[in-house]
């Protein structure tokens, strides 16, 4: 018994490695599939409820979240963690530690989505002490979980507690022997994207290309998170007012997720409402209420109507809608933006305060009510 | 000794020295649950339970200034 047991865990564990195999080459819908043959032999064998179904759910969220589908994660990942949890008495080994953080960490990256960024960061100084404690600070776990603590402050626009973060993960990541390159090129990703939240380009900019150049280097130029590294990247040359660079990183970026992804999916949003931006900040208003549409409708569909991206991309299009002319109606859309982000983002968060600007500068008494 | 081959040594060398797959494998009798947990006494030398993921990744958008028309 045990050996067949161990033979249908070792099946299952191949198969969610050939998932994440295939979500690594850009495609989550095989990923998906593959992943349900990895719980069908699970289940086939009677290995369900143990740490072998927890590492295949991990795995199924992720591709799930890939898929933009963060309801479904959001119940899997919740699966998994029930079932770590349930079994930490009997499982005390590092394998299973380094599972639950894993778990914890994509749970936090949830609720940080949803909003809850108190409980996302309470969650991931949980995992960060016992990682510590148990691993070492130089440890991959660390690394993972701090640069996830520096995400969740970033979004809530708590900048000097993103780079203690951020901070810790890099020099966790300095003390690990042989670090994946990869890791490095995320971490300066996401140091880019903190200069951006600061407006500082100057500083994101050189760290963001070297981010893109490791990710290049090990994945090729097509792979979906190079793509997200070029969106990153363009949003800082947008910032430093280089816009040609900004909208050939933006075109880039969207060719290879239209491509992976297809038309409608999170990313694809993500980088057309860069680019709807571009093109109101180069007076170009038609195009960017035309772009901003869109991805209002993707991120409509995928986070639900009241969810922070969209509130931004209301706020957004008030700003091309306000620039052809008409000012009620951005009014309107900035008022919509104020209430979903209110709701949303701690008080004092500049997206909060953008909205406050332009709903007071759109309900000025001077609607002409025609067109621009 | 690093990376995989290090975790297997370290696993295999928790299996000879704790009471604690023994105590795991007894419980393995009773129940289907445990029978995930008696796999994992018995195969204690493979850490594969746990896959090696990039890091998160933020997201970076552009702010549109209101008023700029």
């Amino acid at each position: 018994m045990a050996n067949d047991t161990d033979t249908a865990a070792g099946e299952a564990l191949c198969w969610r490695d050939q998932a994440l195999a295939a979500l690594d080459e850009g495609n989550p819908s095989r990923a998906l599939s593959i992943a349900g043959q990895a719980l069908g032999t699970l289940e086939a064998a009677g290995l369900r409820g143990g740490l072998d179904e927890a590492a295949v759910l991990v795995a199924v969220a992720e591709i799930e979240e890939a898929l933009g589908r963060f309801a479904d994660a959001g119940g899997t990942i919740g699966a998994a963690v029930g079932i770590l949890e349930d079994c930490a008495a009997e499982y005390a080994d590092d394998d299973s530690l380094l599972l639950w953080c894993q778990a914890q960490e994509r749970q936090a990256g949830l609720e940080r989505m949803a909003g809850d960024f108190t409980g996302a960061a309470a969650r991931l100084n949980v995992v960060l002490d016992r990682a510590s404690a148990s691993l070492g600070e130089a440890s991959l776990a660390v690394v993972s979980a701090a640069n996830a603590l520096g995400i969740v402050y970033k979004y809530a626009s708590d900048l000097d507690a993103a780079t203690a973060a951020y901070g810790r993960a890099a020099a966790a990541l300095a003390r690990l022997a042989d670090p994946d390159p990869l890791l490095e090129a995320g971490l300066l990703h996401n140091l880019g994207g903190l200069a951006h939240s600061r407006g500082d380009p100057g500083a994101g900019i050189p760290l963001a290309e070297r981010g893109v150049t490791l990710r290049a280097e090990a994945l090729g130029p097509g792979h979906p998170d190079v793509a997200r590294d070029m969106n990153a990247l363009g949003a800082l040359y947008q910032l430093a007012g280089r816009h040609a660079d900004a909208e050939r990183s933006y075109r880039s970026a969207l060719a290879v997720f239209e491509d992976a992804y297809g038309p409608d999916h999170f990313e694809t949003a993500m980088t057309l409402a860069n680019l709807a931006v571009l093109h109101s900040d180069d007076g170009d208003f038609a195009q960017a209420e035309s772009l901003g549409r869109r991805c209002l409708k993707i991120f409509t569909a995928v986070l639900g109507p009241d969810d922070a991206e969209v509130g931004l991309t209301l706020l957004n299009l008030a700003a091309a809608v306000a620039g052809r002319g008409r000012t009620a109606e951005a009014a309107e859309l900035a008022a919509r933006a104020a209430a979903i982000l209110t709701d949303r983002v701690p008080p004092g968060h500049p997206h909060l305060l953008a909205a406050a600007d332009a709903l007071g500068q759109y309900s000025q008494p001077r609607d002409s009510g025609q067109p621009g | 000794m690093t990376g995989r081959d290090g975790d297997i040594r370290r696993a295999a060398a928790r299996a000879l020295t704790s009471n604690h797959s023994r105590a795991v494998a007894q419980r393995a009798l009773a129940t289907n649950h445990s029978r995930a947990v008696a796999r994992r006494a018995l195969s204690l030398n493979h850490s594969r339970v746990v896959a090696r993921r990039a890091l998160s990744l933020n997201h970076s958008r552009a702010v549109a200034v209101a008023g700029r028309s």
